[in-house]
């Protein structure tokens, strides 16, 4: 188990981040989502001890590795990160084999020979790394991160180089790889949907906190605020106007957003008849952008699956409960 | 680990502060009051000095940026007949020391030039009934033959960045509907400015170092001016004085290149810069090409380095004797000795901030770079200064005194502080090509620092390392004034051989220990042109 609490930092005066918390349970997958540069890698690498000064305490198990001076290797952590850091001028076998280094030459061997099979990589053994596709690199790069047997393991963006086929087969069986060891995992991505379909939490981080840290349903569902909602998917914001036309109570800090997916057009006539702005063919559906007739400033997004709506007048078509009221 | 780290910070603290000792010495030399003979050559040779020397860097300037970009723009952009061979023969002259080609060019070209005498005997003449005759022992003559050897600074550099860093720019160029000179003029040379400045400042910072070429051709310059008050009037306050002011000039120009440099660099937008498409050049445009390459190769190395071989046959019996191999042994050591040094103290120096990262250890290697900038001649003088103002204290406490001037310490002392920021070029380069996660891997793998450094990082870097070994190799065998001043007596190298001799008129004579530098040198520039294609 790690435990952040109260986590902050700064460099050269610059605050970075401010108080962060949360934990992560043996078997879980944690995702922290943000922008780039928003300070998600920092907080990796201050677990992995790879940035020791900082406010706050880190835990990982019972021990508290950032009250004391506990350095990199003895934190039990495994780190893959971004490039993979594998090392040009060895081979594959080379490259397991530097993380082993308290062993004898006989467990040495015994535990490569393990790695290589356990994560199928046996055939690539004596080849260089630029050989191997990323795929394979990949494989290596986590045979490494797994071969001291580490509690915890960090994933700095490790499917950013992967094209998107081979990142759903890898993305599964790094699941399984996470949940068979009962490790800790924390992962790192500004990509929603790659954190959506791995983690078990997510957390979401911007201008220097963590607004909102919960399970991938709750979090997805009942976002704390608009950034939040934002991040995660695709909403509307409805203006004022549609807002009285509904009879909502929308209070001044806060907004009516609706998903994009729940929300519809129709040619029945209602109250709220729309304008169209600009609409794109995009294969399964239509990309729609439209407005509420005398409203041009505030535009809303649609996907449409059948576009004759559009050739006769049209209306905002949304049912009450799929509107959420959340903060600014 | 954290005490390897601290031991590793302090003695990049304590180098750091003995190579810029003599930097600092002189530079006190600038608020120290005049003496008679500072104020005589104030009086009579000052202003000859500061005119010469601008006018120097001027005409260097203009020549070197002249040859270096017009072969370096054909070599990069174009196909023609030898355009390969040239790739590689454009960088030669690198391996000819300025003096060595005045020794060559004065022998062939000047008033008893062996090409003189057999041009005055095919028209039956004497040089007192030629109308017109161009001297080459002149301060023209002295910027001609330091061009010829110095334009490789601005062809590399702008060779690098036209063949593989603006690829994009010039090739979206080509697309616009202009013509060839169009895309010269318009793109081309102003995207290649930062990159030609840069070439042309290293060129013009040699030229303003040089002692040889300008002592052998009786041109006043602050280089010759700070040996004769050191070496002809036994002052070395008076030469420490006049070396300040040269520093100052030569920071001058540190600052106005950076100045002009800065938020000017035109890069592609991509991260892996891909080599430019070469167009292939056919009929005239192929001739000419062919000779705007040529001709900086003949007059710059394969001339000179023929002439040498000539007069080499013709004089080795003389000059080859036991002697003659010892100060050859001598130069090579030195050479090795210095790389070696140097290489290790400049890792040491890169390494640690490489560690440490934080803004002192930068400075500290701000700072040393600085060393490549200040001519040997100040450096020499800087250091003994810095040894006298040690002598007299010593004297003082200990009523004895200590000798580090003249020995073998002070030499290598002096080499450090003039080449390291070479050596600590090379291996920044090398560092950047190293991301920080391989460093990273290596502590979260528990692995030690030490075999961070011996498995990932020492393999990694070899080929900087190499580099760096050779470049200082060269530079240490060519190097003349600094040798001159801090040697132990007695102490000859090749090249202060060779400017004896022709000091004394034995120009044939001199091409034995002249041909030897270059040989070693250009064994050494092809090692390294190696090297560079193999990293």
């Amino acid at each position: 188990m790690v435990s952040v609490n109260n986590f902050g930092i700064s460099f050269d005066d610059t605050l970075i981040l401010e108080n962060i918390n949360f934990d992560v349970n043996n078997g879980e997958i944690v995702t922290l989502l943000g922008q780039s540069g928003c300070g998600k890698t920092t907080i990796l690498r201050s677990i992995a001890g790879l940035q020791r000064e900082h406010e706050g305490n880190i835990c990982i198990g019972d021990v508290c590795v950032s009250s004391k001076e506990i350095f990199e290797k003895d934190r039990e952590v495994g780190y893959i990160f971004q490039d993979y850091a594998l090392f040009p001028h060895l081979n594959v076998e080379e490259n397991i084999a530097f993380a082993l280094d308290k062993l004898s030459n006989k467990e040495k061997e015994k535990r490569i020979v393990e790695l290589l099979e356990q994560f199928d990589i046996v055939s690539h053994r004596k080849k260089q790394i630029h050989q191997l596709s990323g795929g394979q690199q990949q494989r290596v790069a986590i045979a490494r991160a797994m071969a001291n047997n580490p509690k915890v393991l960090l994933l700095d963006e490790p499917f950013a180089n992967l094209d998107s086929m081979l990142r759903y087969k890898t993305k599964m069986w790094l699941k399984n790889l996470i949940k068979e060891n009962n490790l800790s995992a924390i992962l790192v991505t500004h990509d929603k949907k790659e954190a959506l379909s791995i983690s078990d939490k997510i957390g979401i981080i911007n201008d220097k906190k963590l607004l909102q840290f919960d399970t991938t349903t709750n979090i997805y569902n009942n976002p704390v605020s608009h950034y939040v909602a934002n991040f995660l998917s695709e909403i509307n914001v409805l203006s004022s106007k549609a807002v009285n036309i509904l009879s909502l109570t929308v209070k001044n800090d806060e907004l009516a957003t609706i998903k994009v997916d729940d929300t519809h057009l129709t040619n029945e006539i209602n109250n709220l008849e729309l304008k169209l702005i600009d609409s794109s063919f995009c294969g399964d559906f239509y990309e729609v952008i439209v407005c509420l007739k005398d409203d041009v400033e505030n535009q809303i997004h649609i996907k449409l699956k059948d576009a004759r709506v559009l050739l006769k007048p049209f209306y905002l078509d949304i049912s009450k409960e799929a509107i959420k009221v959340i903060k600014k | 680990m954290i005490n390897g780290l601290r031991g590793l910070k302090i003695s990049s603290v304590i180098f750091t502060l003995l190579i810029s000792i003599p930097m600092i010495t002189i530079f006190t030399y600038l608020f120290i009051g005049n003496t008679e003979n500072w104020n005589h050559v104030k009086e009579t040779v000052l202003l000859d000095y500061i005119f010469n020397t601008l006018y120097i860097m001027i005409g260097v300037g203009l020549l070197t940026t002249l040859l270096g970009f017009s072969t370096a723009y054909l070599v990069s952009l174009y196909r023609f007949t030898g355009s390969k061979f040239f790739d590689l023969a454009l960088v030669l002259p690198f391996a000819i020391p300025t003096y060595i080609l005045a020794f060559i060019y004065n022998g062939m070209f000047g008033i008893s030039g062996n090409v003189t005498g057999f041009i005055l005997d095919l028209f039956g003449k004497n040089i007192s009934e030629v109308p017109f005759f161009w001297d080459i022992q002149s301060i023209e003559g002295a910027i001609l033959v330091m061009s010829l050897v110095l334009y490789p600074y601005v062809y590399l550099v702008c060779r690098t960045y036209l063949s593989f860093e603006s690829s994009s720019i010039i090739e979206a160029a080509r697309t616009f509907n202009l013509n060839t000179w169009q895309v010269l003029k318009k793109v081309i040379i102003p995207i290649s400015r930062p990159a030609i400045i840069a070439g042309a400042t290293l060129a013009i910072m040699e030229a303003v170092s040089d002692y040889g070429t300008m002592d052998y051709f009786g041109v006043n310059t602050f280089v010759t001016g700070i040996f004769r008050l050191w070496e002809g009037m036994g002052s070395i306050e008076d030469a420490s004085k006049l070396a300040s002011i040269l520093m100052t000039f030569v920071f001058i120009l540190i600052i106005l290149e950076r100045f002009q440099r800065r938020n000017k660099t035109y890069k592609s937008s991509g991260k892996d810069f891909r080599p430019i498409t070469k167009i292939q050049l056919k009929g005239w445009h192929n001739n000419v090409a062919f000779i705007i390459c040529f001709l900086p190769f003949f007059f710059g190395f394969l001339l000179p380095f023929v002439q040498l071989i000539f007069w080499f046959a013709e004089s080795y019996e003389k000059i080859i004797d036991e002697d003659f191999l010892e100060l050859f042994l001598n130069t090579i050591k030195l050479g090795l000795i210095s790389a070696f040094l140097i290489t290790s103290i400049a890792l040491l120096v890169v390494y640690n901030f490489r560690l440490n990262k934080d803004k002192p250890s930068g400075t500290f290697v701000q700072v040393i770079k600085l060393g490549y900038s200040i001519p040997g001649a100040v450096v020499a003088v800087g250091i003994l200064s810095f040894f006298g103002i040690l002598n007299e204290l010593y004297l003082k406490l200990f009523d004895n005194s200590f000798l580090v001037s003249g020995t073998l310490i002070a030499i290598l002392f002096g080499y450090i502080v003039r080449f390291i920021a070479i050596s600590i070029n090379n291996f920044e380069a090398g560092f950047n090509r190293i991301p920080q996660s391989y460093d990273d891997a290596a502590a979260i793998s528990g692995v030690g620092n030490v075999k961070t450094f011996t498995k990932v990082i020492v393999p990694l870097i070899k080929n900087s390392a190499f580099a760096s070994f050779i470049v200082i190799f060269i530079e240490v065998i060519k190097e003349l004034p600094l040798t001159m001043v801090l040697r132990p007596f007695d102490y000859d190298t090749l090249a202060i051989r060779a400017l004896e001799l022709n000091e004394q008129a034995q120009t044939i004579e001199s091409a034995v220990p002249s041909l030897s530098i270059v040989v070693i040198a250009m064994i050494s520039v092809i090692l390294l042109i190696k090297n560079m294609k193999k990293a």
